[in-house]
């Protein structure tokens, strides 16, 4: 007899499933999810199930046309098409996400405070920022070319239903840790660019 | 050759095509705080510029810079400090030169505005002790210099708020910049002289400007700006001065305008004071995603107007964050699938609609909505013929009864109209208790477009009951 033991039999079928209509829905897996009741961030199941099991998903998923990718650093998993091809569209959502968070970040910047304090549950967005977003036509008009006709309001429901910020209260939201690595990729990026700059700029005048 | 000497015209010709000199100079008397300067200062500089002129001009730069030549053109007096020459040049030729270099315009200080204010208000005090009679020179005197006064001040202000927002978003630039290179954290000190130069200029110049221009303010020495004016305004009115006071009106106006601006930039300066260098770090990163994003969409204004939507790949790839997360729903849905539950689900569709033109012939005619209204038996003809025809239709098992049954009697009934017909079926078809069919409504919302017009629609799916099941 064959006892040949696959990767499916130490998976619950209804966590995979429910972790695959997540992931299918173009969510993002954090670890941790905000729970409105309890007023704090609890343990997320199909983040365990997939983690778990990641090298059994990860193949299941690779053999449907599909990369699950984990971030180790903010602790996510996302899952993204393989072939990019000739596909407009295959960074589209992408492309979304991206306009959103920056609009957030750079609006908390801009108002003079530190960006740690967007996932803090204590502080994160409140109305009066969202407001002052929807206000500013500059934003708008941006997420209006990102595809968020209705405009900031939309692109926050956006975010919010993958999993790029968490939903605290009435018109109160926190980013996520996946919302949050974009920021810093960011700030990272932009630290390492601008260092290059200046060493060019030293190279050059040391050649001179 | 020694008592060859250059006009006016020439002399000033000279020093305007060699203006680095004379920046040098002024640039060294503003940092003295002195209005003179040592002869050997000015000796040093020509030297200089002479170093790298070329042979011709060598000698017309020696001789228009000469002391004699300076001293008789009208440009400059001499007096002897402690046994140095000292040069005291003409004050509208160093003011000319300034407006050639904004790095050597006068600043707002506070003094200087002080200044700039009690000379206002000794002015105004004038004027109305001449009794504003225009026969009285004294009166015409100080309203003149009143308002060459209140022009000069205006070109003051106007022409340092642009400097002033420039060199602080230069100086805000280059902070931000060293403290977003600084490997390691900065320390206090270091953190401390940096924001150094731009509070300085804030407390030197950002505030006293904002204090001069403020109408609210109360000053402890008399009238501030805001008042002295007014009161000037309403005496030239009393004594039927018309246009002088409007004049003095306009003045005030412009003075207003550029309190805001400067409010602004004090905000900013305030802003940017208070944060920490990781705030300024993330400020600067936040900025330059910004820009990129400003780019696309001006290339959405400008070269391409028939695209709306922004191009995002280069941007989304630069970070890479998120590329090729799904934006499609899984699994697609395609309308036929390789195995038998599929095939059955055609199977029993297109059997419905081959019973539907097995009996074309009985298919009805609906009377049209203008002879139904004439008639009243009319209407319930209409709703009698649709019920007989649906009553014969066999309902298959669907995912969407609303669009099956739109399209089966749109293709055989005669005048069959969607928005109202399309209705009555459906409730003939909910209503009828002995179909072998389960009809359920899902929260999901559809569409029909029909001749123009859209139905939204709740989502009804039907499945078919077995025959076990309905003997029970």
């Amino acid at each position: 007899m064959f006892d040949q033991r696959t990767g499916f039999d130490s998976v619950d079928p209804e966590r995979s499933a429910e972790a695959f209509r997540e992931l299918a829905a173009g969510k993002v897996i954090t670890r941790e999810k905000f729970d409105q009741i309890h007023n704090d961030l609890v343990e997320n199941p199909s983040y365990t199930t997939l983690f778990r099991s990641h090298e059994h998903f990860r193949r299941m998923y690779q053999h449907l046309g599909y990369e699950l990718v984990f971030n180790d650093k903010r602790h996510f998993f996302f899952m993204r098409e393989l072939s990019q091809g000739d596909d407009k569209d295959y960074n589209r959502n992408a492309f979304k996400v991206q306009v959103a968070l920056l609009i957030i970040g750079r609006y908390f910047a801009q108002s003079g405070r530190d960006l740690q304090y967007l996932e803090s549950v204590a502080v994160g967005l409140r109305e009066d920022d969202i407001q002052a977003i929807i206000k500013d036509d500059e934003y708008t008009m941006m997420l209006r070319s990102a595809e968020f006709k209705e405009g900031f309001e939309a692109a926050l429901i956006f975010l919010r239903n993958r999993g790029f910020v968490f939903e605290t209260g009435v018109n109160r939201y926190i980013l996520s840790p996946a919302g949050m690595h974009f920021l810093e990729v960011r700030t990272e990026g932009y630290q390492a660019s601008s260092r290059e700059e200046a060493e060019a700029i030293k190279g050059a005048s040391d050649s001179e | 050759m020694s008592d060859k000497r250059f006009g006016t015209i020439e002399t000033i010709q000279v020093i305007f095509q060699h203006p680095d000199t004379f920046f040098d100079l002024i640039q060294i008397m503003d940092e003295r705080k002195e209005l003179s300067i040592p002869e050997h200062d000015l000796l040093y500089r020509v030297e200089k510029a002479i170093r790298t002129a070329a042979p011709k001009e060598k000698k017309r730069i020696h001789l228009a810079f000469r002391t004699e030549n300076l001293a008789g053109s009208g440009l400059m007096s001499i007096d002897k400090k402690a046994g140095v020459p000292h040069l005291y040049f003409d004050d509208s030729l160093i003011q000319l030169i300034r407006i050639c270099d904004r790095s050597l315009r006068q600043d707002l200080t506070n003094a200087k505005l002080k200044a700039r204010l009690s000379s206002l208000r000794e002015l105004k005090r004038q004027i109305i002790e001449s009794n504003l009679n225009s026969d009285n020179d004294d009166f015409l005197e100080a309203c003149q210099a009143m308002s060459g006064e209140l022009n000069s001040v205006i070109r003051l202000i106007h022409g340092n708020i642009r400097d002033l927002e420039l060199d602080v978003s230069k100086r805000m630039e280059d902070i931000s910049g060293a403290m977003a290179l600084a490997d390691e954290k900065l320390s206090v000190t270091q953190h401390y002289n940096l924001l150094g130069q731009i509070t300085s200029i804030h407390q030197r110049h950002i505030l006293p400007t904002l204090e001069f221009l403020n109408p609210s303010i109360k000053l402890r020495d008399g009238e501030n700006l805001h008042e002295t004016l007014e009161a000037l305004g309403q005496a030239y009115r009393s004594h039927a001065h018309y246009e002088l006071a409007d004049q003095v009106d306009r003045s005030l106006i412009s003075l207003n305008e550029t309190y805001k601006p400067i409010q602004t930039i004090a905000k900013r300066v305030q802003d940017f004071v208070a944060k920490n260098q990781r705030a300024l770090r993330q400020h600067n990163a936040m900025e330059e995603g910004f820009e990129e994003l400003r780019n696309l969409i001006t290339e959405t204004q400008t070269s391409h107007l028939n695209r709306i939507q922004m191009h995002g790949d280069e941007f989304v790839e630069k970070t890479g964050f998120m590329s090729g997360l799904i934006s499609r729903n899984y699994p697609s849905v395609l309308p036929l699938y390789d195995d038998p539950s599929s095939i059955r689900l055609l199977d029993s569709d297109l059997e419905a609609r081959m019973e539907d033109a097995g009996r074309v012939n009985e298919a009805p005619e609906l009377p049209t909505f203008t002879s139904e209204r004439n008639d009243n038996g009319q209407e319930r003809d209409r709703g009698k013929l649709l019920y007989d025809w649906v009553k014969g239709m066999t309902i298959p098992e669907t995912n969407d009864l609303m669009r099956h049954l739109h399209e089966r009697l749109h293709a055989f009934v005669g005048g069959y109209e969607s928005m109202v017909d399309l209705m009555e079926a459906m409730s003939f078809v909910m209503n009828d208790k002995r179909r072998p069919i389960n009809v359920r409504v899902i929260n999901r919302f559809k569409t029909i477009e029909d001749d123009g017009r859209h139905m939204i629609y709740r989502l009804r799916r039907v499945s078919t009951i077995s025959k076990e099941e309905n003997h029970v």
